[in-house]
């Protein structure tokens, strides 16, 4: 059987941790407060979109956002499936935190075309 | 011969002021005979007055056929009696070889007028009486003599139409060269019947003009202009009534030279036409007729998303022939971004470039708006602005979205 090896200082370390974990008080406390607080769900929020031009990938890129808590969020990568359809990788979010998502004035199509400023809500 | 006489004098308050200027003369028919001593004329057993009033006629010469009725000592209570004091004596014409002319009870009324003078305003078409509360008269007024800084085209008309049917009501005011700031004074000439006239010398008169005599009144207005009396006061302050319940005048307090005037439960679109009633201290009411235009600016204003820059009219509902003035205007509590384009016109709009508007914004907007030309105040018009999502418009020449997906993994 191997055996591992702890340094000093480690192993003073896990002393006083088991000692605290004794009183009862103390072990209450932080198994209660560890209960209560769920790990928040969180997902992808990836967003695909089709437009009816082939775009300049760039610009779509640029003025693409998550609204997440009134915040802003730009992509974190883009895929483009064709030249007119996107998925855009925008990270892990709680969802309910998610609101809209929307594509400002700046992008473009190939020909320079200003593309029509598009919001959609989150729950629509 | 006339027996009878009414005499007259002006007070404010208890306080006399004056009594009448002229001494009314009096004609005996009956002349004496061819070669006799002249008329001589006596007044006894004076009676009906509280104080000791003293009565006596004063021959003009000749054959003293006429006298000029003098009289002093006249108490104040006398004068101010309610209901007027009628007071009499014996009148004895004689020369004492002709036979005595006897007048007994002579028949002397008291009358008074209660004001301070007159303010009156361009365009009145009534007001109040200078007479007391138990004086029902009537009466011819007229105003034969200006002095003082009055116009000299002056001309005051009194309730009666110049007959004797009148309480001193004043009905109108013309005058082509004032500039209705002057005072000075007027006589004030009244005639209780056929008996003779009374002049009352001396009698303050103020010309004053209202800024507006028509109102323009927003259902949603939230503020406006005052109209405004274009003098100070003889007194402290003047009040204003409205003839109208359903218009408002606020107190602003001071001398009250200017007031707002706005209206309640009034339906957009109404004309309401009403007196506005001004008093100058202890003075006769003015009443001015006024019209109170009772209108609505579209509100809210709802704009819907769009791709496009684009404008939304801002109109005034009613029946209006008015072309507006629409002053500057301020947008409140909503991010997007909005230009209000006032001027002047029928309406005004708000509009927005290429991406200025903000999903479910919202807030206000206010404004001033007035009649171009200037015949009523202005108003501060406060409307709420929304703005929503309607379907993007299909615009051919512009790339858009047309599918959007959210993928939750």
């Amino acid at each position: 059987m191997k055996r591992e090896k702890i340094n000093r200082k480690q192993f003073l370390v896990l002393i006083k941790a088991t000692a605290l974990m004794m009183v009862p008080g103390i072990y209450e406390a932080c198994s209660s407060s560890y209960d209560d607080v769920p790990l928040s769900p969180k997902h992808d929020v990836n967003v695909k979109v089709v437009f009816s031009e082939a775009m300049n990938k760039a610009s779509v890129e640029a003025h693409s956002r998550l609204v997440v808590l009134e915040s802003d969020v730009v992509p974190v990568n883009v895929d483009w499936l064709t030249d007119s359809t996107a998925v855009l990788h925008f990270g892990k979010f709680n969802t309910d935190d998610v609101s809209q998502f929307r594509i400002d004035t700046g992008a473009t199509d190939l020909e320079g075309n200003i593309l029509d400023p598009f919001i959609k809500n989150f729950d629509a | 011969m006339i027996t009878q006489a009414t005499l007259f004098a002006l007070f404010i308050g208890s306080v006399k002021q004056s009594e009448q200027s002229n001494n009314p003369v009096f004609t005996e028919s009956i002349t004496p005979g061819s070669g006799n001593p002249p008329w001589q004329w006596d007044v006894s057993n004076i009676r009906g007055f509280a104080g000791g009033a003293i009565f006596q006629f004063v021959s003009l010469g000749g054959d003293g056929t006429q006298a000029r009725l003098e009289w002093s000592a006249i108490e104040d209570s006398d004068w101010t009696k309610a209901g007027g004091c009628e007071g009499i004596f014996d009148l004895r014409i004689f020369n004492n070889v002709d036979p005595d002319i006897i007048y007994p009870d002579f028949q002397i009324s008291l009358r008074y007028l209660d004001c301070a003078g007159y303010t009156v305003f361009e365009g009145q078409t009534s007001g109040g009486s200078p007479l007391p509360p138990g004086d029902a008269g009537p009466y011819r007024f007229t105003a034969p003599l200006f002095a003082g800084g009055l116009p000299g085209d002056l001309d005051m008309e009194f309730d009666g139409g110049g007959g004797a049917s009148g309480r001193g009501i004043v009905t109108g005011v013309t005058s082509a060269a004032a500039a209705w700031t002057e005072s000075g004074t007027a006589t004030l000439r009244i005639q209780d019947g056929t008996r003779p006239y009374s002049d009352i010398p001396s009698v303050p008169i103020n010309l004053r003009q209202l800024n507006y005599t028509t109102i323009i009144w927003f259902d949603n207005q939230t503020a406006v202009d005052p109209t405004t009396i274009n003098g100070s006061p003889s007194g402290d302050s003047y009040t204003w009534l409205s003839s109208d319940e359903r218009v408002v005048i606020s107190n602003g307090g001071g001398t009250r030279v200017e007031e707002q005037i706005t209206g309640s439960g009034v339906e957009a679109g109404t004309d309401i036409d009403f007196n506005l009633i001004i008093t100058d201290g202890t003075r006769p009411e003015s009443h001015i007729p006024c019209t109170l235009k009772a209108r609505h600016v579209t509100d809210p204003i709802n704009i819907p998303y769009t791709a496009s820059s684009g404008s939304e009219t801002v109109e005034v509902t009613g029946d209006f022939v008015t072309v507006w003035n629409f002053g500057t205007g301020v947008f409140s509590g909503i991010e997007s971004v909005l230009s209000f384009n006032g001027g002047v016109g029928n309406t005004a709009s708000i509009s927005w470039g290429d991406d200025a508007l903000i999903n479910d914004d919202s807030g206000t907007l206010t404004f001033t708006i007035q009649p171009n030309d200037a015949s009523a105040p202005s108003c501060t018009v406060l409307v709420n602005v929304n703005i929503s999502v309607t379907t993007n418009i299909v615009d051919t020449t512009k790339p858009m979205v047309i599918d959007c997906t959210f993928e939750i993994v």
